[in-house]
């Protein structure tokens, strides 16, 4: 079970990207991640291991 | 219609008109212009009239039409720039104070290739800030002042809706071309990603931003998009090199042949109000009428489309904003630099998941078109229509879905998570009189079929002949 997200534990996260979140913010980044990792983690459901990430590289030379 | 109305009249109905010599661009721009001065108090669709630079470059079409020289449909014709894409020597601040003053040196090349065209370009319109959605435009929808005008590409469907702009670029992430298009009862078309170059254009996610317009017809778009569309060269990196159709030549009021999808359990779920939910399936059946053959579909996996795409669309968002986030995070509005900062917090095995996720979406929603031989989808293209502004949520990660962008994101990010194009056209009103849209979805680089579609829709209909008529300052 993941810890809830709080101020404490978003002003540490915010500290290792140096990242300074002014304190009015705090409370909506707390939310709002919260919702985010809630919703990523319904993508647990689908089996992934044999699956290739959307991404881009194009190796030709110009 | 007399001359008098030309606002509203047609991109295809004025490119005849200033061809025959019955309307000058000069005269069509200061009419337009005009337009502007009068409508803008009530509206900000604009968040800056270019009337100087309008002004030579409709004297220049004339120029041409006078030598008997065409170079597009567009020739001549006022359109609108979305505020995200560049104009050389004209203010572009993607709608945030972050970017006050600055001036870019270059055009977009979706901007280069309208000024190629022959397109006059009337001004820039007003976008949220950095397209995110987040903050409240100045701008008011076209039919009900006291209401959301859509987003991020506001002043686009605004614009276009209130007959101050003949078209209109727009740039949709997550649903910001087709959202307001969809409550200002205009089209918005969503290209295939890649199909249309984003270089100049200020990004949220390289995987999910794509570039399209906003017309009044699905027509107009299919002469809009053949003049945006297209790779310039090998340089170009914002576009993929797939040929151009001619999407005007390939409309077709007889539909007989096409194979359209409806899925029902994600897209007529309980938060689709009955007024949108009846005027879709009445358009479900009018399609029929026109010949083609609906079929019923299931699509495992479609409520995954946003969990992964915002995944992504955060973590992008947040790189790109890194280092102005740090130097003038101040001058960001509250929520959308909230947005930022979450991003910068997401974990990255998420954002990998999220990437993967959208693999498999895209082969479920591929097999299924495969299996039915389906050229479309058909859906509403929001939950419900506009709202007033104070009881819209721009939650963009919450539960709810009435009233909020999550509930817009649930209808439109699918295209942008999997990168198909998807269309938005007026499809009637609710009782209120607000308009309502269809969301048809296509094959990748297929753009000509969804945009047959919508013109065989409108050939049988007239909700996109019908006009704001008022435009009142909102208190």
């Amino acid at each position: 079970m993941r810890p809830p997200v709080d101020g404490d534990l978003i002003r540490m996260l915010a500290s290792f990207a140096d990242l300074e979140i002014p304190e009015g913010d705090v409370e909506l980044v707390a939310a709002s991640l919260t919702n985010v990792l809630s919703d990523a983690d319904r993508l647990a459901r689908l089996d992934l291991s044999e699956v290739e990430p959307i991404v881009t590289l194009d190796p030709r030379w110009d | 219609m007399g001359l008098d109305d030309l606002h509203w009249r047609s991109i295809a109905e004025t490119a005849d008109l200033l061809r025959d010599g019955a309307v000058t661009s000069m005269a069509l721009t200061e009419a337009v212009l005009e337009r502007i001065d009068e409508t803008e108090p009530a509206l900000h669709a604009y968040v800056g009239v270019m009337a100087e630079s309008a002004r030579r470059e409709a004297e220049a079409a004339d120029a041409l039409f006078a030598r008997g020289e065409s170079r597009s449909a567009l020739q001549g014709i006022p359109v609108g720039v979305k505020d995200l894409c560049e104009t050389a020597g004209f203010p572009t601040s993607a709608g945030s104070r972050a970017l006050e003053g600055n001036v870019p040196t270059r055009d977009a090349v979706v901007v280069r290739r309208l000024r190629d065209a022959g397109a006059v370009i009337v001004g820039k319109t007003v976008t949220h800030e950095f397209a995110y959605g987040q903050d409240t435009p100045p701008t008011r929808n076209a039919w009900d002042q006291r209401c959301y005008p859509g987003g991020s590409s506001a002043g686009s469907g605004v614009a276009v809706a209130a007959g101050t702009a003949y078209g209109a670029v727009g740039t949709d992430t997550g649903g910001s071309i087709r959202v307001p298009a969809a409550v200002n009862g205009v089209v918005g078309i969503k290209p295939t990603f890649g199909r249309v170059s984003r270089t100049g254009v200020f990004p949220m996610s390289p995987t999910l931003d794509t570039v399209g317009c906003l017309t009044r017809t699905a027509r107009d778009a299919a002469l809009m998009l053949g003049v945006m569309a297209g790779r310039l060269d090998r340089s170009d990196r914002g576009a993929i090199d797939e040929p151009v159709d001619d999407y005007a030549a390939e409309l077709d009021p007889d539909l007989t042949g096409v194979r359209i999808g409806v899925e029902r359990a994600y897209y007529f779920y309980d938060a689709v109000v009955p007024d949108v939910r009846a005027a879709i399936e009445r358009a479900i059946g009018q399609l029929e009428e026109l010949g083609a053959t609906i079929v019923e579909v299931e699509i495992d996996d479609l409520d995954l489309a946003v969990p992964a795409g915002m995944a992504v669309l955060l973590g992008d968002t947040s790189e790109w904003h890194q280092g102005l986030l740090r130097a003038r995070g101040a001058d960001y509005v509250r929520e959308t630099r909230g947005m930022i900062e979450v991003g910068e917090l997401v974990l990255a095995t998420a954002y990998v998941r999220g990437q993967k996720a959208r693999r498999v979406i895209q082969d479920r929603v591929r097999s299924t078109f495969e299996a039915n031989s389906l050229d479309a989808i058909v859906a509403p293209a929001i939950p419900e229509t506009t709202m007033p502004l104070d009881e819209l949520s721009v939650n963009m990660t919450g539960k709810t879905v009435s009233g909020a962008l999550s509930g817009f994101i649930h209808h439109n990010f699918l295209a942008n998570v999997i990168g198909i194009p998807s269309v938005s056209i007026p499809a009637g009103f609710d009782s209120d009189e607000l308009p309502i849209g269809m969301q048809v979805l296509g094959r990748p680089f297929d753009e000509a079929t969804i945009l047959r579609i919508g013109d065989a829709y409108q050939s049988i209909t007239d909700w996109h002949a019908r006009h704001p008529l008022q435009f009142e300052v909102a208190r």
